[in-house]
């Protein structure tokens, strides 16, 4: 019964990780369910996300993204993580007259993550933890101007980028939490003058913690907003190529913790959504991570 | 009593759910780009861009661009998608070597019996 009810509670709800609404507008960071943990970790991870595109209120072009990115994250410190990836992104947009492709290394990001508040219980759990985390995003990625109809399939976006983070994760007891977190990506201005719109993010998750012999899996499911301000071409609003607007997503995921490794699976599904006055609606994405685990001692427990 | 309910229900959503849409006999094309007329430098983009609606299900559209000055097409597209409607919205560069008119055809299939409904315009694509 309970398989059943995970089963379905996984297909009708659904979601993601930082969400961007295409290709290089990225990015509301997540460091996600592990932030309280101090591993050093490298890993891999790949998501796909998919658009319906509509003008003239007929439905024009169905967009996917294929992002491939590598990400480490490192304890520097006791109060201080140091978290980065480097994405790769393939880009289709599919026409009833034809498709278009773009590809390419995107927009590397660095974050610093540091411990406001964290008490653990007897046992070496962690029971609260605030964070806040700053980061910045490189214009690596290849991006074009607002004149090419395929800008938003751009693996970048121009700019440097900065990024304001606080997560608070609780911890009731062994088998239960919960976690929240805020995001807001301040967006610049790239080389042909043309600054997509800030974003901003909540996010709130429940979690439960379970024994699988040896290992933990931590299932986790919860809600996202995210807000997308206009964006602006010459301090103009460029109407045709803008994402403002706002989308209400429920989301899950299933992490697999073994002694080395960190096995993730998450799906993110929009509940209502509003983006450039409706002409773009986004579907469901998914994202698959594998992580490698570098403790610090052999003594260190995996707990939250 | 049931089975027959139970029958009654199932014979009558198949009958619903294989409803075909009326085929269109009619199909209003609007071209938002180009213009008549419009004059295109080399290099730059023929950008074509527009709707179609049908009175009923339409069976696909052909998107046409032919050099009149050689009588060559340089780019064509079909679609074979059944909907009442139609948005399209694709491009070609253009690489004239001599001033030439090209001609934007779109026709849209009506039914499988032939039947269509087209639109043309010309524009005109200056070379290097």
């Amino acid at each position: 019964m309970r398989f059943i009810l995970f089963a379905w509670s996984l297909f009708f709800s659904a979601s993601i990780f930082a969400c961007d609404i295409c290709g290089g507008v990225s990015s509301n960071a997540s460091i996600g369910l592990f932030a309280s943990t101090k591993f050093h970790t490298i890993g891999y991870k790949s998501t796909m996300r998919s658009f319906t595109s509509y003008l003239y209120g007929i439905r024009h072009s169905q967009e996917y993204l294929f992002t491939q990115e590598l990400q480490f994250r490192t304890q520097l410190h006791p109060r201080i993580q140091l978290i980065g990836s480097l994405p790769f992104q393939n880009a289709v947009q599919l026409r009833d007259l034809g498709r278009d492709a773009v590809y390419g290394i995107g927009d590397a990001n660095l974050l610093g993550n540091f411990v406001l508040y964290q008490n653990r219980d007897s046992l070496g759990m962690s029971k609260n933890f605030l964070s806040v985390g700053l980061g910045v995003k490189f214009p690596l990625g290849k991006n074009v101007p607002s004149s090419n109809v395929l800008k938003n399939l751009y693996p970048g976006t121009g700019s440097w980028d900065y990024l304001l983070l606080a997560n608070y994760t609780k911890q009731f007891s062994s088998k239960w939490g919960w976690q929240t977190e805020a995001s807001y990506s301040l967006k610049g201005t790239d080389k042909y003058n043309f600054r997509y719109g800030n974003t901003a993010q909540i996010a709130s998750q429940g979690f439960t913690n379970r024994g699988v012999g040896s290992y933990r899996l931590i299932i986790a499911t919860g809600l996202t907003f995210e807000h997308h301000q206009t964006s602006r071409a010459n301090g103009a609003i460029d109407s045709s190529i803008t994402n403002a607007g706002y989308i209400l997503s429920a989301k899950a995921s299933v992490n697999l913790l073994t002694y080395r490794w960190l096995w993730s699976f998450n799906v993110q599904h929009p509940m209502k959504q509003n983006v450039n006055s409706s002409t773009i609606f986004q579907n469901l994405s998914a994202g698959l991570s594998l992580n490698y685990l570098i403790k610090k001692s052999k003594n260190e427990k995996v707990t939250l | 009593m049931k089975k027959l309910l139970y029958s009654l229900i199932l014979i009558s959503l198949f009958a619903f759910s294989c409803k075909k849409p009326a085929e269109a006999s009619v199909a209003t094309i609007n071209f938002i780009e180009p213009t008549v007329g419009d004059t295109i430098a080399f290099g730059e983009e023929l950008h074509c861009e527009g709707t179609v609606l049908g009175n009923g299900e339409l069976h696909g559209y052909t998107l046409t661009m032919v050099n009149l000055l050689i009588n060559q097409t340089v780019y064509s597209a079909s679609s074979s998608a059944h909907s009442e409607s139609y948005v399209f919205h694709e491009h070609w560069v253009n690489n004239v070597t001599d001033t030439a008119t090209i001609k934007v055809l779109l026709e849209v299939e009506l039914d499988h019996d032939g039947n269509k409904s087209a639109k043309e315009l010309n524009v005109v694509c200056l070379p290097n």
